[in-house]
């Protein structure tokens, strides 16, 4: 960047609540220089590195209540020119009404139209600024939330200079209902659950008597602090889940707390049972903590059982726990089939494991776990599905570890044995160097006879070791047999130890990890992946960096078999593509206190 | 002064009865063991105003020599005592038994009394004429055990062992198929998830004696298997008593040695908590403490406001054990009235070092997969207990007693353990603090009457009530694990950080009445007898949860001590927070009413045939409410069980001679489930930690149980005695362990049945039989060996390694024997107490690990007694406890999976009577 460019710039303070904002204003003809050096520098990427993420006080409104928006944004030094712009959206009608006036009319948040031309500015640094409500930033007087039933966003865009060009984009997901709807503690008959309402948990609901609760797009479904049992919502093995999200309209499932003291075990979870075969000799097994009935123990022989179908669902602050030492994780699935549909989900602030499997084979894709207490992909009981598309992320509250593998913990080996595939899984830790209730956080944890085919795993910045193992003989043996195996491997800054072998891999594996015979580990690198920015905790971005070694021609493809995304040739859970936008969150709860 | 002056001279005009001593005893029917009212009794030929009261009993002052007492009523044969001996302030037993003409001519009774031996004697004649089979102590017996409390005494009957704390095992058969009776009633428990009461509850100082009754007669409540222990707190003395007692004992791993205490309160030594463990008052008592309820200052208010101590503060010598005790009694009115009390304290710390090990399914077998090598506990228990009772003797016909019984046990305990867990994949290092209080409280009144109007017709009738209590407060557990680097660091799993509050009240009102009609035609004589008996329970049961759960565990440096890293400082919104985990389960409250009535007859026909029978018939109506509290307006979830059972029974007596019995039994009862094994509602358990669902479709389960017995009376109290039982089950509750996708979880279920048998042996001689040479010697031993099998539904328990197995608990063999030595020149005795008990199987293994055995044990204790006075009023005595050391030893197939010494205790006491 140029200090000429930039000298002369018109610097307006904005107050926005008591804290000031400063905009600067960039004329068009200094932004066409900006532009054009900033080309010149960065072989033309647009993006920017800027952070940023918007909140409001509420997730669910009603009519006539007043809105609060605020925000967060750091520029992180970008000097470049952009244009902001601002609007709510109804996910129902795709209507967008633009800030700061609330109509229709494509404006900036200066309220210039683009036949006008949008105001210029470099980016403003804002920190938990009142974007929306009294003394805000781009609407000061009160905004009262319409009469428009079901999911709406509300969207901050960057867009390049000219205003045509998205840049980078913040949303916040905001249901507006007619009213809250306790849930009965069973539901028996077909049900559907529709976004103009938001339903709370009152303990456990059960989904039985062959019903199916479908849960339309866009719907709120509240997890209640306090009660015991905790909310929890159960899918029992003769009910079925259809929870279809979108990515503009994602399922939220979250804590009924006040934005911003929202906790860990605020509520249970979800928790899907079926009657896939599971490896405990009596082939059925009660989920503890559950109500003693047959349509709660889980597992079968119907590897095709179907639980339901779960897209763009988010569940987050649960964990309560069902009984004493006994946590809830934000997704379980216990004995579900391959007719089971899973994809796009996100475990937000889990007080337990993001995502557990006990046994079964149902699949599952585009998986977001974040700042979950415990393990982040945790399989046992025979679990054999497939899952492809995962990202991890623990931040400073700390968690333990990445994948958890067991085969089972009552008989390491026990049949059929829990050989479940991993592909395209990138864990990100916080450096620290414990995890949050494990000595041992490595992020590939290994024991009691685990198996399994784990492909294209990127771990970078764990708590501990790359790599763990616990009762070695059990689960080495199923090396040779080719029921264990590694092919792409990358480990970058774990434990704040070395990057080799030795440093990251427990003695009992590094024969695995060394060794050249046909069963050993392939593709194994200690090198930096060059991330573009994964540790920006409420914004972050896990993609590559130009250069970024993810993208090496020689990692291992998918295979062709109907469920991977073949084309993801590369390391970890990203290529170009973010997809967790818009209907994932990322935010840290603390991050979201006025 | 003068009062003092006075009372001297009360006691010196009183010492002239001091060089007397006294006769008691009571006179039986010898057929039906039914007391015999107004049998003139005469001393050496003389005649005294000396009759049997309606008790059968009797009893009067003589000066020290050597008396032949005679007996005589009308229609009954005359019997002689020979060689009575009484001696200056002491009391001799010479009780007898007396045949009716009608049915028996030609039995001459002459017995022989001596003063040792003679309670032991007594009990032995109840047992000849109990219409069962039954074995039991007197309180002589029990004095000379090193036994401190009844489950220490029971132990040494025929036929019984103790399992854990207290838990009493009869003929193999586990605790549920037992049950404990306190003064003819039954007693609340202070068990939460248990109906059976501890024994250990009981000092010996306040059990006059013990049955233990094995087979069934109608009047007994009708859930009754294995056994009934039936507990007799201290009996009416003949004469006046006051008795101070001390005792103290060195365990040679707990005296002077480094023991894992903590602080407490400043009255903990005397097992009384003073509020130092209590829930804060700041924690609401009507809902729980959640987020969005309260503010993050609040929480932090909350979380402060708990004791902060999670370590232990070790002394580095423990003081010995010591234990004292003041009893007396006296009659007043003329006899009329008679009072005894009471009162004993003890305080015993024993320190244990264990080592467990669990075990897993690997592809090679079992491998261990946790290991604590160094599992340390330190106990100190404070047990104080107290007993007045008081009878009135309104005429011949009429009396009534009060029976009052008061006994608290505290457990102070810090435990500590390090090793590997494999759940953690680290090695770990826990610390447990403890206090649990338990406590009952039980009162009854009894009448006897006896209406010669009405055919003599007698009617007994009794009301009891009594209240137990158990409080836990404030169990603290925190966990600690090793990084590579071998330091210690705190960790937040969830059982760690923990302290659970818990508190138990269980209450019994029982009412019971029942009229005998003794009746003679021919040669048929008997009594026919009614009753009703009604056990009313009812039982409130509450918990409460709490875990300080970090919030962001990067705040806190966890490598403080326990202290610290829980301590006020760290306790804030971005650290530790206190959370609430109680379950809504955690609470909740039973009731138990049943309703027994029966009609029996006890009939003698001839000289040689007795024939008990009858018929009882219970209602029971069992109801588990469970409801959260800390909801407001939460529903209660209620289970119930209602059962009519018509239980008939039969007891033959054959008398071979009138030394000789021979017993034949049959009866038909019952076991019904426990309150929480009904309760469908899964809760977890607060002693163990595991979690148990009841199970709503359990059965009560059927016995019938077969019993045959010989019995020879050698005269005095020898004895020798077999017998072979054999009891079949139907629908038998059975518990088993299944997993979950947590911890295994215990449950229940009607087994498809089993078959409980074996055989009995008792021997008791004086060895001067033999020769005379062993004169001051006496023999004693009993052996029982049993075999059972239960059969276990596998569709049901897949997981279980055997469906085929001996019932729980169930020693294939255990005998007792003792060694007798009594020289009265040297004012000494001795006595030399050797027990064994084979293996027995303690867990049942899951998923093909074996079994769990505890392995057969050993035990050896040595008494020695020495009279300092002439009139044997100071008393020394020194014990050696487990003198073996043997170690208990759990295994499971080759591996040790439990095992832990107690130590020897040598102990040194002394006991002084003021009269």
């Amino acid at each position: 960047m140029t200090k000429s460019l930039l000298a002369g710039l018109l610097a307006v303070s904005v107050f926005a609540g008591d804290k000031p904002v400063e905009l600067a204003k960039v004329s068009f003809e200094q932004a066409k220089a900006l532009q054009a050096e900033r080309a010149a520098l960065n072989l033309g990427d647009l993006s920017t590195d800027a952070a940023g993420w918007i909140w409001s006080d509420k997730n669910v409104y009603r009519p006539g209540e007043a809105l609060t928006l605020r925000g967060t944004l750091n520029p992180s030094n970008d000097p470049y020119p952009y244009t902001l712009v601002a609007y709510r959206q109804n996910n129902q009608t795709g209507g967008k009404f633009y800030l700061p006036a609330g109509t229709g009319e494509v404006t900036d948040i200066f309220g210039n139209s683009l036949a006008a031309g949008f105001q210029i500015t470099r980016l403003p640094e804002l920190n938990k600024t009142v974007l929306v409500g009294a003394g805000g930033l781009l609407s000061t007087s009160t905004v009262t939330i319409p009469e428009e039933f079901g999911m709406h966003t509300l969207v901050l865009q960057i867009r390049d200079f000219t205003g045509t060009r998205i840049i980078k984009s913040m949303y916040w997901k905001i249901g507006v209902v007619r009213e809250f709807v306790n849930s009965p503690s069973a539901i028996s008959t077909n049900t559907t659950w529709t976004n103009d309402r938001a339903y709370r948990l009152q303990g456990i609901v059960q989904v039985n008597g062959n019903a199916t609760l479908t849960i339309e797009p866009g719907t709120f479904v509240i997890g209640q602090p306090g009660s015991q049992p905790p909310s929890v919502l159960l899918v029992t093995t003769v009910g079925r889940l259809n929870a279809r999200g979108t990515r503009s309209r994602p399922i939220i499932m979250t804590s009924s707390q006040p934005i911003g003291s929202r906790q860990r075990g605020d509520w249970g979870g979800l928790i899907m049972l079926g009657r896939a075969p599971i490896n405990d000799p009596a082939g059925v097994l009660p989920i503890e903590g559950l109500p003693e009935a047959p349509e709660t123990r889980f597992g079968g022989t119907d590897a095709n059982h179907n639980c339901g179908a779960l897209s763009y669902v988010r569940v987050e602050f649960a964990g309560a726990q069902l009984r004493p030492n006994e946590e809830t994780n934000s997704f379980t699935w216990g004995g579900c089939g391959k007719g089971t549909t899973s994809d796009h989900l996100q475990a937000h602030y889990g007080f337990d494991d993001a995502f557990e499997w006990f046994g079964g084979t149902n699949d599952a894709k585009y998986l977001v776990g974040t700042y979950t207490a415990d393990d982040f992909l945790d399989v046992q009981i025979g679990y054999t599905g497939r899952v492809q598309h995962v990202v991890a992320l623990a931040n400073a509250d700390n968690s333990n570890r990445c994948f958890e593998a067991d085969n089972y913990e009552r008989d390491f080996a026990a049949r059929p044995l829990g050989k479940w595939e991993a592909w395209n899984v990138t864990c990100v830790g916080n450096g620290l160097t414990r995890g949050f209730d494990e000595t041992d956080a490595s992020a590939w944890y290994l024991r009691r006879g685990a198996a399994g085919l784990y492909n294209n795993i990127l771990i970078f910045n764990w708590m501990t070791k790359a790599v763990g193992l616990a009762n070695d003989a059990d689960t080495i043996r199923n090396i040779p047999t080719g029921d264990l195996a590694l092919n792409g491997f990358l480990s970058w800054n774990n434990g704040g130890l070395a990057n080799d072998v030795p440093s990251q891999v427990p003695a009992g594996f590094r024969p695995f990890f060394s060794g050249t015979d046909p069963n050993s580990a392939r593709n194994v690198a200690w090198t930096n992946p060059l991330l573009k920015r994964p540790l920006e905790y409420s914004d972050p971005d896990f993609r590559g960096l130009l250069g970024s070694p993810i993208f090496r021609a020689n990692w291992v493809q998918p295979p062709d078999n109907g469920f991977y995304d073949q084309w993801a040739t590369w390391i970890g859970a990203f290529g170009d593509e973010d997809w967790t936008e818009e209907w994932s969150s990322f935010a840290q709860e603390p991050d979201l206190r006025p | 002064m003068h009062k003092l002056l006075l009372m001297l001279a009360t006691l010196a005009a009183s010492l002239p009865a001091q060089t007397q001593g006294t006769i008691a005893g009571s006179v039986l029917d010898t057929q039906t063991g039914q007391p015999l009212r107004g049998v003139q009794i005469s001393i050496d030929g003389q005649s005294f105003d000396l009759k049997s009261d309606p008790d059968g009993r009797f009893a009067i002052k003589l000066s020290p020599g050597t008396y032949k007492l005679k007996f005589q009523l009308a229609n009954y044969s005359d019997a002689i005592i020979d060689d009575v001996a009484v001696k200056a302030g002491e009391v001799t037993e010479a009780s007898t038994v007396m045949g009716n003409k009608n049915l028996v001519t030609t039995i001459e009774v002459v017995e022989k009394a001596g003063a040792i031996g003679a309670s032991a004697e007594a009990m032995l004649t109840e047992r000849k004429l109990a219409a069962v089979v039954s074995d039991g102590m007197s309180s002589q017996e029990i004095r000379n055990t090193v036994a401190s409390d009844a489950a220490g005494a029971v132990e040494k009957v025929t036929g019984v062992s103790i399992v854990d704390n207290g838990f009493v095992f009869v003929r193999g058969l586990g605790e549920r198929y037992s049950s404990t009776m306190l003064n003819n009633a039954m007693i609340p428990t202070t068990e939460p998830e248990k109906r059976v009461v501890p024994l250990d509850l009981f000092p010996a100082s306040l059990i006059d004696n013990i049955r233990v009754l094995k087979s069934y007669a109608p009047d007994l409540p009708g859930e009754f298997s294995g056994g009934s222990v039936q507990m007799k707190t201290i009996e009416f003395p003949t004469a006046r008593t006051v008795r101070f007692s001390a005792n103290y004992g060195f365990n040679t791993i707990t005296t002077g040695q480094r023991f894992g205490t903590y602080p407490g309160g400043s009255r903990d030594a005397l097992g009384f908590e003073s509020g130092a463990r209590s829930l804060p008052s700041s924690i609401p008592a009507d809902g729980r403490l959640f987020v969005g309820r309260y503010t993050e200052q609040e929480f932090q208010q909350f979380g402060r406001s708990f004791s902060n101590n999670w370590e232990l503060a070790p002394v580095s010598s423990m003081r010995p054990s010591q234990s004292y005790s003041i009893s007396g009694g006296d009659s007043f009115l003329k006899g009329k009235l008679g009072l005894v009390g009471a009162i004993t304290f003890a305080n015993t710390p024993q320190r244990t070092n264990e080592a467990q090990r669990y075990l897993r399914t690997g592809s090679g077998g079992p491998l261990v997969f946790t290991n604590y090598e160094n599992f340390e506990s330190s106990n100190e228990s404070a047990r104080l207990g107290a007993v007045m009772n008081a009878a009135y003797r309104i005429n011949d016909l009429n009396k009534l007693v009060w029976r009052n019984t008061v006994t608290r046990d505290t457990d102070k305990e810090g435990r500590s353990f390090l090793g590997y867990n494999g759940g953690l994949d680290a090695n770990i290092e826990a610390t447990r603090l403890r206090w649990v209080e338990r406590g009952l409280i039980s009162t009854s009144i009894e009448g006897e009457h006896s209406l010669p109007k009405l055919r003599n017709l007698l009617l007994t009738w009794q009301f009891t009530a009594s209240n137990s209590n158990r409080d836990e407060p404030d169990l603290r557990e925190a966990i600690r694990s090793q990084d590579a680097s071998g330091r210690f660091s705190f960790i937040p799993v969830p059982d760690s950080g923990i302290r659970l509050f818990s508190g138990l009240k269980d209450r019994i009102y029982e009412p019971l009445a029942e009229a005998g009609l003794p009746f003679v035609k021919g040669t048929v004589s008997g009594i026919v007898k009614v009753g009703f008996r009604g056990t009313f329970r009812n039982r409130d049961f509450a918990a409460r949860r709490f875990r300080f759960a970090p919030i962001r565990s990067q705040t806190i440096d966890f490598f403080q001590p326990t202290n610290s890293v829980l301590g006020p400082a760290n306790i804030r919104p971005d650290g530790f927070a206190v959370r609430e985990i109680t379950r809504g389960t955690d609470t909740y409250n039973a009731e138990m009413n049943i309703f027994g009535g029966f009609a029996m007859v006890d009939l003698a026909f001839g000289p040689r045939w007795r024939a008990v029978f009858g018929i009882r018939v219970e209602d029971a109506d069992i109801r588990v409410t469970t409801i959260d509290p800390l909801v407001p307006g939460a529903r209660p979830q209620v289970a119930n069980l209602v059962n009519r059972d018509p239980l008939p029974s039969l007891n033959l007596i054959y008398a071979l001679t009138p030394r000789q019995n021979l017993r034949f039994g049959y009866s038909r009862t019952v076991n019904r489930p426990d309150f929480r094994e009904l309760s469908p509602f899964e809760f977890t358990n607060v002693l163990g930690g595991y979690s148990v669902a009841g199970n709503p479709n359990l059965l009560r389960a059927k016995i019938d149980n077969y019993d045959a017995r010989w019995e020879w009376f050698l005269g005095g109290d020898e004895v020798i005695a077999a017998s072979y039982f054999f009891k079949d089950f139907t629908n038998p509750i059975e518990s088993v362990f299944t997993p979950t996708t947590a911890e295994l979880r215990q449950s229940f279920l009607n087994a498809d049945g089993a078959r409980n048998q074996g055989a009995e042996f008792e021997y008791r001689q004086r060895l001067g039989r033999i020769s005379k040479r062993l004169r001051e010697f006496q023999a004693l031993a009993n052996l029982i060996i049993v075999n059972s099998d239960v059969q276990i539904p596998l569709a049901l328990a897949p997981q279980l390694t055997s469906a085929n197995r001996p019932l729980m608990g169930q020693s294939r063999f255990i005998y007792n024997a003792i060694g007798e030595w009594a020289r009265p020149k040297w004012r000494s005795s001795a006595r030399m107490y050797l027990n064994s008990v084979s293996r027995r199987l303690t867990e049942v293994g899951t998923f093909r690990l074996p079994d769990i055995y505890q392995e057969r044990n050993k035990f050896l204790d040595f008494v020695y007694q020495y009279d300092i006075g002439e009139k044997g009023r100071w008393n020394i005595r020194f014990s050696a406890e487990n003198l073996t050391d043997n170690e208990y030893r759990w295994t499971q197939a080759n591996i040790v999976q439990r095992a832990f010494r107690i130590g020897r205790t040598f102990s040194v006491g002394t006991s002084f009577n003021l009269f």
